[in-house]
């Protein structure tokens, strides 16, 4: 195989047509923009989502996981959605969509998939946060975005996979960050692959370039700082052991945290702080997880057996 | 022929039209023109109803927003107008009513571990309903999740008060930097499924603002309480100066009293005796009224301490019936006193109380400066139209930098502040005159000290004290 192959126009071309085939369900998509709508009520939401019967089971499940504590059980869709709130509801609906498109098995040996999905929510939890302490007006996306960020990843894998072994290897040999192998081989890297992919699924413009500039958010020239925030929060993921350990070679190089928060947050000894948020998130962020991915020990809840 | 049958009366949509087989071909073509007619005025009015819902928003959505910024805005004058919790709170609930319909509502603030409905309330539903909430774990809850919910009635189990029928709570968490302040707990006859994401953001905004509010207002309170504190250990620290300083006269004031009081007996004995002459009684006389110039020295120092008096006080006669109080226990020390008081200075109006004690404190520090001996001079000068200087001079031992710097700046290093009588006194003395707008400085060199207060001759009026100074002019 030549590496003519892989231009930047053919494997563009390519995940366009791969994002026509693996969509996300139209329920994601409907639930993304009800959500973006202040006026949506509540009965709309759950009107959406519960003609999906066994999507409204995984999310009542998910509702009820330790990661968000709720006191009670949480048996109805309509209680979950005024109780956790609406932008939590998205996330769920996204959660289980996207991690429904892509496997969960370890396509590659060398390959965590379970890090890599780790590493995805972890940004999402932990940019949530912070977004919402930073009182930011797109706090909202903050989780959908740190979800999706390194998505390209997956097509690489899946739809690429000597695209990404060549990649790998030449990283490996060279003893250089993955980013750099990516740009210096093809002129362009699993931020543009995820981006092609979202623009594909039609997601919101922001989430896009999101994606498409986690690794360059000077060139993200939005107003709200998401992109930085993700930026932030993938490198700080990274610090706490949640990073790119999904492959042998590290994703990039470290960034200076201290200089990054400056760009967002008022105080430059807030390092110290979204750290400690994001320990918190990651305590509570497995079982969230297990529930995800199903495998959680079955047991009755409280109020079942009562 | 051809039929269009009806399914029902009064239906016109197409999807209704039935055709009847067995009608001529050009019937049928006939139908057909009808029903994609139909079909595309049908299309028609969709589009129109498009349109229509596009405009609606449009506008609608802008006159919403603005109203939305408007409520907001209204909750940011809360923070900078008031400073009263019950103020806030039923701004707050105001506020929120201006979002959705509501019934009854409670600001609940968490103070000193223990909650407190604003405004007040001692009815048995919300106090039943915050016992249920957190029980429930509700409470808990919100702090960790830091966001707006909605709880259906029926789902706070237990509760049980006829007042709560039906609908929802809204619990919103008044938190600022971490800081858990209170609750907001609003309830409505809405239902659950009809909150909006709107709903839901803007009482969390509002809940924001308020959060903002109180914690201003918590601190400002504190605040207020710390300066009280302060004003009131200000006091009684000059309270307690002012007893050392009497304590520390009265020995050379008994001998003071001691003296016209010993000629005055002995002219009575020797009047006793029958020789009486008129130079007998004025010699009592003048004794007598030795004492009673001492006494009112005294007295006036025993005049409650406060930098709100206003007197009109002439400057050199309170220096010299202040020296005349310590002059004995001076001069038995080998100091010399002299004074340079300059003529025709003008009548100032300041506390004549605390000005005795500036000056008899300054004396008594000096006095212990010079244990051998030495000069005291002390002089008056008018600055300007506006100022009287009275310089204090010692020959005693002269005051190291670092102790003068301390004296005029105490709290600049607390850790060296010593607990020495003698600065203390001193310490004191300066915050009294910096009380009645005054200034000073102190500068030593071999030869000793010197001091040099600077009165103004008028009071700093135009404040609240205007009125006293009037009443006592």
């Amino acid at each position: 195989m030549t590496e003519k192959m892989y231009t930047m126009e053919s494997v563009q071309r390519k995940v366009r047509s791969i994002s026509k085939l693996t969509t996300l369900p139209q329920i994601a998509t409907t639930v993304l923009e009800l959500v973006e709508n202040p006026k949506t009520s509540a009965s709309k939401l759950g009107e959406v989502i519960s003609s999906d019967q066994v999507l409204t089971a995984r999310i009542l499940k998910l509702a009820n996981s330790a990661y968000y504590g709720f006191p009670r059980r949480i048996s109805t869709l309509n209680l979950a959605i005024v109780v956790l709130g609406f932008n939590a509801l998205r996330d769920l609906v996204m959660s289980i969509s996207v991690i429904d498109r892509f496997s969960t098995q370890n396509i590659r040996q060398d390959w965590e998939i379970e890090q890599f999905w780790r590493h995805a929510f972890m940004v999402g939890m932990g940019a949530r946060q912070i977004a919402r302490q930073q009182r930011q007006a797109l706090a909202g996306e903050a989780f959908v975005a740190g979800l999706l960020h390194d998505i390209g990843y997956l097509v690489m894998i899946q739809h690429f996979p000597k695209l990404f072994e060549k990649t790998f290897q030449f990283a490996k040999e060279r003893q250089i960050p993955f980013l750099h192998a990516e740009y210096s081989l093809w002129g362009f890297s699993h931020a543009e692959i995820g981006a092609w992919l979202a623009e594909g699924w039609n997601l919101p413009e922001k989430i896009v370039r999101v994606i498409r500039y986690h690794h360059q958010p000077e060139k993200a020239s939005d107003s709200s700082n998401l992109t930085t925030i993700i930026h932030f929060a993938d490198h700080l993921a990274a610090t706490l052991g949640e990073g790119g350990e999904f492959m042998e070679v590290p994703e990039t190089e470290p960034a200076n945290l201290d200089e990054l928060v400056k760009t967002f947050s008022g105080s430059p000894q807030a390092v110290h702080h979204f750290q400690e948020l994001f320990r918190q998130e990651r305590e509570k962020m497995s079982d969230f997880l297990l529930t995800l991915f199903n495998k959680k020990q079955e047991v009755p809840s409280e109020s079942e057996i009562s | 022929m051809f039929s269009i049958t009806r399914k029902q009366q009064d239906v016109s949509s197409p999807e209704d039209l039935v055709f009847t087989p067995g009608g001529s071909p050009d019937a049928a073509e006939l139908i057909e023109h009808y029903v994609s007619t139909i079909t595309k005025l049908k299309q028609d009015i969709r589009k129109l109803k498009e349109e229509l819902e596009y405009h609606k928003k449009l506008h609608g959505e802008i006159s919403d927003s603005l109203e939305e910024f408007l409520t907001i805005q209204k909750a940011t004058e809360i923070i900078t107008q008031h400073m009263e919790y019950e103020y806030i709170a039923t701004s707050l609930l105001n506020l929120c009513r201006r979002v959705i319909d509501i019934k009854a509502g409670k600001v609940v603030l968490l103070m000193d571990d223990t909650w407190k409905f604003i405004p007040e309330d001692h009815s048995e539903e919300f106090t039943r309903l915050l016992e249920r909430m957190n029980e429930e774990g509700f409470l808990e809850w919100i702090w960790e999740r830091q966001e707006t919910f909605v709880i259906p009635v029926e789902e706070v189990i237990g509760l049980d008060v006829p007042f709560f029928a039906t609908g929802s709570f809204v619990l919103s968490p008044l938190y600022n930097n971490g800081n858990r302040l209170g609750i907001l707990i609003l309830y409505t006859e809405k239902e659950q499924m009809h909150f909006s994401l709107r709903d839901l953001e803007l009482i969390n905004l509002l809940g924001m603002q308020g959060a903002i509010a109180i914690q201003y207002t918590t601190i400002f309170k504190k605040l207020e309480r710390m300066h009280i504190e302060l004003k009131n250990s200000q006091a009684s620290l000059m309270q307690a100066v002012k007893m050392a300083t009497v304590g520390e006269l009265a020995g050379g004031v008994a001998h003071e009293i001691n003296n016209p009081l010993q000629i005055i007996l002995g002219k009575i004995q020797i009047a006793m005796m029958g020789n009486v002459t008129p130079d007998t009684l004025k010699v009592i006389e003048m004794q007598a009224l030795r004492i009673a110039t001492i006494v009112r020295g005294l007295l006036m120092l025993a005049k409650e301490n406060t930098s709100h008096n206003s007197d009109l006080v002439e400057i050199n006669p309170l220096i010299t019936s202040t020296i005349k109080l310590i002059k004995g226990q001076i001069e038995k020390r080998n100091i010399v006193i002299k004074t340079r008081l300059a003529e025709r200075l003008p009548i100032i109006s300041t506390s004549a109380v605390y000005l005795q004690q500036i000056l008899l404190n300054f004396f008594l520090t000096a006095k212990k400066l010079m244990a051998k001996g030495g000069e005291l001079v002390v002089e008056t000068r008018q600055v300007d139209d506006n100022k009287i200087l009275i310089r204090i001079q010692d020959t005693g031992h002269p005051y190291s930098p670092e102790e003068i710097a301390q004296i005029l700046n105490p709290f600049q290093n607390p850790e060296k502040s010593s607990g020495n009588q003698m600065n203390l006194n001193l310490v004191v003395s300066v915050q009294m005159i910096r009380d009645i707008n005054g200034d000073v400085r102190i500068s030593s060199s071999e030869k000793g000290n010197t001091i040099e207060i600077e009165i103004p001759v008028q009071l700093n009026i135009g404040n609240s004290h205007e009125g006293q100074v009037a009443n006592s002019a």
